[in-house]
């Protein structure tokens, strides 16, 4: 009974730690992206005598690269060990169940947390909804701005 | 013209006096520096000012000797906005983790000031857990918005006219509003006063005013002296660290009571008084009751009722993990 519980409840805390650091991940993927494209098409284009072979299918492999759309690249928690001991080691299981302490509160705890990290990941997606200019840089801002009364930025 | 500087700056004092400080200070954290630009060359500020990444690496540093848990961006321990280390007990490792998770899940540019609420909260704890010790610079407790005799105080004032103490009248939603209220509230408020009659100095039996627009119609409601001992007792049993969060609660859901609710089941001990059991869930139901059925009855405003309710259930499960001791 407790062991299914805390499998439930184990489960549900790294689906919502994925569910929570996905944005920052896809971010994070696409920025690597776009530095790697710029790196690599720089060497061509300073050794334009060389034969571009691996290059080119490095290339190929980071513009493929899709991070909003590609699973695989969330599938994982990237500090799940410390995670693991921190509910492992630091949380005295032992000691409270030969104590006679409950142990619900520590399952409700977890379950707390989770709620926890949906409902700030939610809060956040709403905020962004509603006030879709808050992610623009400041240039893209400008450019808009001038782009309501018909004007351009020059480049 | 000596006289009339004088006149003329006790005219500003007098004005000054006769407004309440407090209705300025009513839609904010009672402890947020606003007054004065802070400067303090910390991590908090510097993310505040430019809500861009400035770090590559977030690690959580465990030092075995003392106990503590240091939240550190490429090596270096994040301070507060006072310019304290974020550095946890041991025994809120689970809380370190996630601390960790919210600092390595930010993205540049969408950095805002909702993005961080457990470090927020922490860094309040930690800030009133340092002005709080003897010898501290009085410059630094302005900062903070007064010491905590100050916060006490505020925060009494909030079990005058608690949301768990005003009831609506039966003839508003059909009556319907009113039997969720006493379900909910009654043995709420009666577990409340249990526990409080034991930080009586008299040993009274607390009984809490409550506020019934049937009875009593619109006034203004207030407790007892006895009522409000008790409950300046509780809260001077509590450390800074709970005090912070207790403060981050009352002030999010108007209620002193939800307050204690949240701090006892929280803290994890066989002794809690079966009358305050209660979930997380069940305080933030209780804290937005009326909006609740409001809402089934007009409907759901967009870009109001959705964001205010997952707003407060992520405010009241950040005081939940803070509070929470392994």
């Amino acid at each position: 009974m407790d062991r299914a519980r805390a499998l439930h409840g184990y489960k549900g805390l790294i689906r919502a730690i994925l569910k929570y650091e996905r944005p920052s991940k896809v971010a994070n993927w696409g920025t690597l992206r776009k530095t790697m494209i710029t790196k690599l098409e720089y060497f061509k284009k300073q050794n334009p005598k060389m034969s571009h072979e691996d290059t080119d299918k490095q290339l190929e492999s980071w513009k493929k690269l899709d991070p909003v759309n590609d699973r695989s690249l969330n599938l994982y928690v990237s500090d799940s060990k410390q995670l693991r001991s921190i509910l492992q080691n630091d949380i005295k299981w032992d000691e409270k169940i030969v104590q006679g302490q409950s142990v619900d509160e520590i399952f409700e705890h977890t379950f707390d947390v989770i709620k926890f990290l949906d409902n700030q990941r939610e809060y956040q997606e709403l905020v962004d909804r509603y006030n879709p200019g808050n992610k623009l840089t400041q240039d893209e801002k400008i450019k808009r701005t001038a782009n309501i009364v018909g004007l351009d930025v020059p480049a | 013209m000596l006289t009339s500087l004088k006149n003329g700056s006790c005219i500003a004092r007098s004005i000054r006096s006769t407004i309440p400080r407090y209705y300025s200070l009513n839609a904010q954290p009672l402890g947020t520096d606003n007054t004065i630009e802070n400067n303090s060359p910390t991590e908090t500020n510097r993310l505040s000012k430019t809500s861009q990444k400035f770090w590559e690496k977030v690690s959580l540093n465990r030092n075995a000797e003392n106990g503590k848990i240091a939240l550190q961006l490429d090596g270096k321990t994040i301070k507060t906005p006072l310019g304290n280390g974020i550095v946890v007990d041991d025994t809120r490792s689970l809380l370190a983790y996630l601390l960790k998770l919210e600092w390595s899940s930010l993205a540049s540019l969408s950095i805002k000031t909702h993005s961080l609420p457990l470090t927020s909260l922490v860094s309040r704890c930690i800030d009133l857990e340092m002005t709080n010790k003897p010898g501290c610079d009085p410059q630094l407790i302005a900062k903070i918005g007064g010491n905590s005799d100050v916060i006490k105080n505020q925060l009494l004032r909030y079990l005058d006219t608690d949301t768990l103490l005003v009831f609506s009248p039966m003839s508003e939603f059909e009556g319907k509003l009113r039997t969720a209220q006493n379900e909910l509230y009654l043995p709420l408020i009666k577990g409340t006063e249990e526990f409080l009659s034991k930080f009586s100095t008299k040993h009274d039996d607390i009984h809490l005013q409550v506020l019934d627009a049937d009875i009593h119609g619109l006034r203004g409601n207030q407790q007892p002296n006895v009522v409000r001992d008790a409950a300046m007792n509780y809260m001077n049993s509590l450390s800074p660290w709970d005090l912070a969060i207790l403060e981050k609660t009352v002030l999010t859901t108007k209620s002193f009571i939800c307050g204690v609710l949240l701090m006892e089941n929280k803290k994890i001990s066989d002794n809690l008084l079966p009358g305050l059991k209660t979930d997380m869930e069940k305080i933030v139901r209780a804290a937005t009751l009326e909006t609740i059925f409001q809402i089934e009855k007009w409907g759901e405003v967009e870009d109001t009722h959705d964001v205010d309710k997952t707003d407060i259930k992520r405010k009241i499960h950040t005081a939940a993990i803070a509070a929470f001791k392994q």
